[in-house]
C-alpha cells in the first residue's frame, strides 16, 4: 500500500502562465520516456525480481516517480491557469484544450496519449534492469531539452530537481544490475538462467561432470512444458546435492576453455 | 515572520528531511551493510518526522494515514493541496 504525504517532493512555484511550454513539458508526465511510464515500469516489474536489494530498489524508485507525476502534474496546472481565449489561440494549446480544456492528462507532447507500449515487464531480471537503465537515461535527456526550451527559472528549478533525479536512479540501478548478475547464481555466465523464472535452479550444475546426462533430460522434460520448471529444478538440485556436479575444478576446466564456454551459454529454455 | 512564512519555511524543512530520507533510502537499498548511511537514514528519518510533528500540530495533516483530524475538525479537505499556488 501506498500512503500520501501533502506536499511536493521539490517546491513548484510558477508566477507566469505558458501554456505552450505546458504542452511540451506534459511528455514528461504521458510521454514515451515520462514519470507515469517510470513508474508503472518498476513497480511493475519488481514482482519477479528474486534478489530483494532489485525488488528494494524497484519499489522505493517506482514510488518516488510517483511523486515526480505529482511534481510535472504541478507545473502544467500551474502552467496552464487563468487563460484567456486569445492566450489559448495564439499559445497554440487550442489542440490540447479542445478535448482536456486545462485538465492535466498524461499524453506526450506530440498529442499521443499514454500508453502501456512505452514500456515493459520482460520477466527477466538482466532485460528489466537494462530496460531502466535505459529509460532513466531517456528521461534523463528529456529534461535537457526543456531545459533547452525555456528560461523561466520557476520552471526550470524543479526541471533540474527531476533531471537530477534521473541521474542518481541510473547509479542505483546500474548498481542492482551489479547485484544481480553476481548472485546470478553463476558468476561467469549469468546469462544461463533466468533467476526471475527458474527458481531454485543452480546453472552451476551445466557445468558439472553429469553436464551431458543433464541437456538430455532437460530437453526430455521441456518436452512437457508444464513440468519444465519443477522438473529441471528437481534434477539440478538432486546433483548438487551429490555434489558431483559442482565440482570446482571440473568448472574451471570448463571456463578455461572458451569454446565449451560459449557452447554452454545457452539458457535451459 | 508572518504566518505563511514560518508556514513555508516548515513545510521546507519537511521537504529537505523527507528528500535526504528518499535519497539514503535509495542507496541504502544497494549498499545495505553501509552503517555511516544507516547512521544518516536514522538521523533524517527522525527530522522528517520531527518536521511533520510541528507542521501538524500548527497547520493539520500533511501525512495522511489515520492523521486527518486537528482540533476536533476533519482537517484533511480544508488545508490546499500542494499544487495549489497561494497568492
Amino acid at each position: 500500500m501506498w500512503i500520501y504525504q501533502k506536499n511536493l517532493q521539490y517546491p513548484v512555484n510558477i508566477k507566469n502562465p505558458n501554456p505552450a511550454l505546458a504542452k511540451v513539458i506534459i511528455s514528461q508526465l504521458g510521454g514515451p520516456d515520462g514519470e507515469v511510464g517510470a513508474s508503472m515500469r518498476y513497480l511493475s516489474q519488481r514482482f519477479g525480481m528474486p534478489y530483494r536489494e532489485v525488488t528494494g530498489i524497484l519499489t522505493d524508485v517506482g514510488t518516488e516517480e510517483l511523486a515526480h507525476v505529482e511534481i510535472v502534474s504541478a507545473i502544467l496546472y500551474q502552467l496552464t491557469r487563468c487563460l484567456t481565449i486569445d492566450e489559448i489561440k495564439s499559445s497554440g494549446f487550442d489542440t490540447y484544450f479542445v478535448d482536456h480544456t486545462a485538465g492535466v492528462y498524461p499524453q506526450a507532447a506530440s498529442g499521443m496519449s499514454f500508453t502501456t507500449a512505452f514500456l515493459q515487464s520482460k520477466g527477466d531480471i538482466i532485460t528489466d534492469l537494462n530496460e531502466d537503465l535505459a529509460a532513466e537515461q531517456k528521461a534523463r535527456t528529456t529534461y535537457d531539452n526543456i531545459l533547452r526550451l525555456t528560461d523561466d527559472p520557476d520552471v526550470r528549478e524543479p526541471i533540474k530537481f527531476l533531471r537530477a533525479r534521473e541521474i542518481v536512479h541510473y547509479q542505483r540501478f546500474a548498481e542492482a544490475l551489479g547485484i544481480a548478475t553476481e548472485k546470478a547464481d553463476c558468476k561467469n555466465n549469468f546469462y544461463i538462467t533466468n533467476p526471475s523464472f527458474d527458481i531454485k535452479c543452480s546453472p552451476d550444475c551445466f557445468f558439472g561432470q553429469n553436464k551431458n546426462k543433464q541437456m538430455q533430460d532437460y530437453n526430455r522434460n521441456s518436452e512437457n512444458k508444464s513440468s519444465l520448471n519443477s522438473n529441471y529444478c528437481e534434477d539440478t538440485m538432486l546433483n548438487r546435492k551429490n555434489s558431483l556436479s559442482c565440482d570446482i575444478k571440473s568448472k574451471n576446466t570448463v571456463f578455461k576453455n572458451e569454446n565449451n564456454y560459449f557452447k554452454d551459454c545457452k539458457r535451459p529454455y | 515572520m508572518n504566518e505563511k512564512q514560518s508556514r513555508c519555511k516548515l513545510l521546507k524543512e519537511i521537504q529537505i528531511a523527507s528528500f535526504a530520507v528518499v535519497e539514503t533510502n535509495l542507496y541504502l537499498d544497494t549498499h545495505p551493510f553501509d552503517t555511516d548511511a544507516l547512521c544518516a537514514l536514522k538521523k533524517y528519518s527522525e527530522m522528517s518526522r520531527k518536521a511533520i510533528n510541528e507542521y501538524e500540530s500548527l497547520y493539520g495533516p500533511i501525512f495522511a494515514f489515520g492523521n486527518y483530524e486537528n482540533n476536533g475538525c476533519y482537517q484533511w479537505v480544508k488545508d490546499p493541496f500542494p499544487w495549489e499556488k497561494e497568492d
